[in-house]
């Protein structure tokens, strides 16, 4: 894109600038398409879940709603609570923005497809997410509003104690891969399942699981939703904003979700790695990266409408308990197994390969008790099926 | 145990003022007076034959007719007459259950509506918090010793208690304008 | 060194409005963030004065507004004031139309409870088990349909029997149903009863002992989640029940302390089961016969009072009624169970977590229209 642009004969300077706007723009305009697609996924998700249907009026299949949504928030009228913190209230949202959008700089959506390849990309990543810190307690503070206020230092709580686990979740990965440069981490991996960081040894499958569980609390997804949607507060510290200001909230929110998909493929699951034949396909690779996120982020959604959420105490006592412990555990492991099989490279496929497969087997076993539960189904009563009395 | 049993026990072992009715209705009930509920309210619950643990229902209502059988027994209380409602009181009654024995029983008392007073028995049962709140929101009897009488179903600042026959709905309360329509007073007059 | 720091509880109100199926009841709490000092329940706000209504409407008109005392589960309301009414009338009430109430009081105590259990679950955040059991709900409100033509507020219970007789076809259906309930209850179990993170959130959480439940006369499966061993049904029998062969699930501590919030919710999960068991026995013991006593159209009680009490699925629902002869009854009122429930709240809610407090409510399956009449 500079090159182009120095080639119409701007000066250097301005073509940085110049190319810094565009790719801003484009990436603001992809974190908003995301964001809007990822709802109306998450409420046909919901709706298959409860046995019922989503929307599905506004355009075929419904993908238009979150226009439509957007449409009406956007003429709604903006309201600034009486005696609220005004400029505090105004620019709360956009931190929580800056904090999800900025990390789409660094993601790798397939192998040769990154805005920039900072060498110290991960480290940047978790860094900007704690923006969103900041942007929660302020809109929780400056809302006038005791419940908002409970909600807003609740979540900032939540969000600062995971961030430890998640951090320390990463550690394992960047041992392996010996780089903080998010390509040299999806270089590190392969396409087959088993050369994913994932499988790596046990110790890495520890380590998944914290960074998982992690993830979640710092998205704000049920298990541990106690700052929003709880059953006392209408919506924890977003309660007072109303129109386009909700929606900038409400885009973060599900955009969020998608950074934290596309970070755990990219870390552990080999995002967009192809096998060697196609290994220079750019198209393929983000598409690869593309449906492993989807993947990831399906999962995540199915895990919000299965389980209650935590209470703030017993969440605090996971985080700092059993996750912090667990994952320092996981680094020394990795550590140490790595220096025992330093020589042994087949010893590491070998133990990778084991790993792969005891996961299948769980997985085989999930897939029958589905089966289980489907088959006792009997069939609805009336149903057009059904006998006639 | 059925009433009678009960009533006897308690004029043995009390010194009550009681009276055992039972022209009204399927079932019997024992008439105390109403400076001796405490008294007796405190014996039904501590007794081991008797062992009420529960107080299932505290309820009342405005009686307007002339109530001469439970007027005699008011003339040992000192109560200023009132007037045209001196006949007028309210009788309360408590529905008492003992999950140990299996009997329950129903005391009856009245308060005559110039001093519309008596004991509270929320010191024995803790049920009996917000039961007696809400007889003392809705017919205005005062019960003596409860901790924390106030309204309960209805705005603290609402005049009047409209379980009374002769309560008469408030035109406006609070900048809420409540006359009535044509079409409701039209009803009203054919009610009458 | 500056002086000691003055602190103050943190006032907050758990509004009118607040997103929860219980209904309009509020809560002004105090707080230190995040652990309950006080809390002072403020009802009232739907006080309709039922109880002043019933003054002035005759006998049989009053029976709709039983409806709407508890529209989870109109049809036990509407049994609890028609044989209170019948006890005070000494009237005999055909053995069809026992059997035919005793159905439809056991089909809404199941609608009922699902709804209880599905609304203690959404406030723990789980949405799911609420949505698949109102889907089942529908079940239930379409055999009631069937009989009587609505499906929330039935007014079918009347003084005297019950109003239209079983259509054709209705038996067939319900035993289709209650098989296939069956499995769909164990399922939702499986779901959410026995998840981890649920059973956090709610054993251990405001016990209440047996003998502070008696004190303050909770009622129900509020009474049995406590270990009493009490239910109207087996202690002071009215209408079939007598003949009919079920338990009674009493909360045992087995996840926590005895009394706690998840024995409440599992005493009431267990009795949907007891009452398929009846739903069954009922419909093998139905006789042939009318469905209505004869009762004069304008019902004049003699003189007196009773109070007479039903199992309905909030606890029992006792109604006092004192009648002087007239068309329409002197005095009537009604001690519903969520009233008790709702009591106990300032006591046990100290010392707990705010989101404590919704699960309590939850536990306690409080209904504000019952609450406040």
């Amino acid at each position: 894109m500079e090159s182009l642009l120095l080639g119409l004969g701007l000066s250097v300077l301005s073509a940085k600038v110049l190319n810094a706007i565009i790719i801003g723009v484009i990436i603001l305009l992809v974190f908003v398409t995301i964001g809007g697609i990822l709802t109306w996924v998450e409420r046909r998700v919901s709706g298959f879940i409860q046995s019922r249907l989503g929307p599905n009026r506004v355009g075929p299949q419904g993908v238009l709603q979150w226009v439509a949504d957007g449409v009406k928030l956007i003429f709604k009228e903006d309201l600034i609570p009486d005696g609220s913190d005004r400029i505090l209230f105004r620019i709360a949202p956009y931190f929580c923005l800056i904090g999800v959008f900025c990390t789409l700089v660094v993601m790798p959506w397939g192998t040769g497809v990154i805005v920039a390849d900072l060498n110290v990309g991960l480290f940047y990543f978790i860094s900007i997410t704690s923006l969103v810190v900041i942007g929660v307690l302020m809109a929780g503070w400056s809302s006038n509003n005791k419940w908002s206020l409970l909600g807003g230092m609740r979540a900032a709580a939540q969000i600062v104690s995971y961030e430890i686990p998640v951090g320390m979740g990463l550690l394992v990965p960047i041992l392996i891969a010996g780089t903080l440069s998010m390509q040299g981490i999806v270089g590190a991996q392969g396409w087959l399942p088993w050369d994913w960081m994932l499988f790596k040894s046990p110790f890495t499958v520890i380590s998944f699981i914290i960074f998982f569980i992690g993830s979640l609390a710092e998205a704000n997804r049920i298990p541990f939703d106690l700052p929003e949607a709880e059953s006392e507060l209408v919506s924890g510290y977003c309660t007072e904003y109303s129109g386009f200001r909700y929606a900038v909230f409400f885009l973060s929110e599900w955009a969020n979700l998608f950074v934290m998909g596309g970070l755990t493929t990219v870390v552990y699951l080999g995002g967009g790695n192809l096998p060697g034949i196609v290994a220079d396909n750019a198209i393929l690779s983000v598409v690869v990266f593309g449906i492993k996120t989807s993947v990831v982020v399906f999962v995540v959604m199915w895990i919000r409408w299965t389980l209650p959420r935590f209470r703030i105490d017993q969440l605090m006592k996971l985080s700092w308990k059993y996750l912090l412990p667990g994952a320092f555990l996981a680094f020394f492991g990795q550590a140490i197994y790595m220096l025992l099989t330093w020589e042994y490279q087949k010893v590491q496929y070998a133990v990778a390969v084991v790993v792969f497969v005891l996961f299948l087997g769980v997985l085989l076993k999930f897939i029958k008790r589905v089966a289980v539960n489907i088959k006792e189904q009997k069939l609805p009563v009336n149903s057009p099926n059904a006998p006639l009395a | 145990m059925n009433t009678l049993e009960i009533y006897e026990q308690i004029k043995k072992n009390t010194k009550a003022v009681v009276y055992f009715q039972e022209e009204e209705g399927p079932t019997p009930s024992i008439y105390v007076r109403s400076d001796y509920l405490l008294e007796v309210m405190n014996y039904l619950k501590n007794d081991d034959q008797l062992f009420f643990e529960s107080l299932m229902s505290q309820t009342g209502f405005h009686e307007t007719e002339n109530s001469k059988l439970f007027w005699h027994l008011y003339f040992d209380v000192n109560i200023e007459e009132d007037g045209e409602h001196s006949h007028e009181e309210l009788r309360l009654f408590w529905h008492l259950y003992s999950y140990r024995q299996g009997h329950r029983v129903v005391i009856e008392s009245s308060v005559p509506i110039g001093k519309p007073e008596i004991a509270s028995v929320a010191s024995i049962w803790k049920g009996a918090d917000w039961l007696e709140r809400e007889t003392y929101d809705l017919l205005g009897v005062k019960f003596i010793g409860h901790p924390d009488l106030r309204r309960i179903m209805l705005p603290p600042d609402w005049e009047g208690f409209p379980l009374r026959k002769d309560y008469i709905s408030p035109l406006s309360y609070q900048t809420i304008d409540n006359t009535p329509s044509e079409i409701t007073r039209s009803f009203q007059e054919k009610g009458k | 060194m500056s002086a000691a720091l003055k602190t103050e509880f943190l006032t907050i109100n758990m509004g009118p409005q607040h997103p929860s199926t219980h209904g309009v009841i509020r809560f002004i709490i105090k707080t230190d963030g995040e652990i309950i000092h006080e809390c002072d329940p403020d009802v009232g706000y739907l006080h309709r004065g039922i109880e002043k209504i019933a003054e002035t409407v005759s006998w049989q008109g009053f029976v709709p507004y039983t409806d709407r005392i508890d529209y989870v589960c109109s049809m036990n309301a509407n049994l609890s004031y028609c044989m209170a009414v019948e006890k005070l009338m000494g009237l005999e009430i055909p053995e069809r139309a026992e059997y035919i109430r005793v159905i439809v009081c056991e089909l809404n105590r199941i609608s009922s409870h699902a709804i209880a259990i599905g609304a203690a679950n959404m406030d723990m955040g789980a949405f799911t088990p609420f949505v698949h059991l109102l889907r089942e709900r529908e079940h239930i409100n379409d055999l009631l349909e069937m009989i009587c033509g609505a499906r929330l507020t039935y007014n079918y219970i009347c003084i005297g029997g019950v109003n239209y007789d079983l259509p054709v076809g209705f038996r067939a259906k319900t035993e289709e149903f209650l098989n296939h309930f069956e499995v769909v209850v164990e399922q939702i179990h499986r779901l959410i009863s026995y998840n981890r993170i649920f059973i956090k959130r709610f054993a251990n959480v405001a016990s209440v002992s047996p003998e502070m439940a008696m004190s303050y006369n909770l009622v129900g499966p509020n009474l049995r989640g406590s270990g009493v061993n009490f239910d109207v049904r087996k202690a002071e029998p009215y209408s079939v029940y007598p003949e009919l062969d079920f338990d009674i699930p009493l909360g045992d501590g087995c996840e926590g302390t005895l009394g706690d919030c998840y024995d409440r919710y599992m005493v009431r999960a267990k009795e949907i089961k007891e009452s398929i068991k009846i739903i069954r026995q009922c419909l093998e013991k139905i006789p042939e016969g009318e469905i209505k006593a004869v009762v004069k159209s304008v019902i004049k009680p003699p003189k007196g009072h009773v109070y007479f009490r039903t199992e309905t699925p909030r606890g029992d629902t006792g109604y006092f009624i004192y009648s002087d002869g007239q068309s329409s009854p002197y005095r009537l009122k009604i001690r519903t169970g969520s009233f008790t429930g709702m009591s106990i709240i300032p006591e046990i809610a100290k010392g707990v977590f705010i989101a404590d407090l919704v699960a309590i409510i939850g536990s306690l399956d409080i209904v504000a229209p019952e609450l406040d009449r």
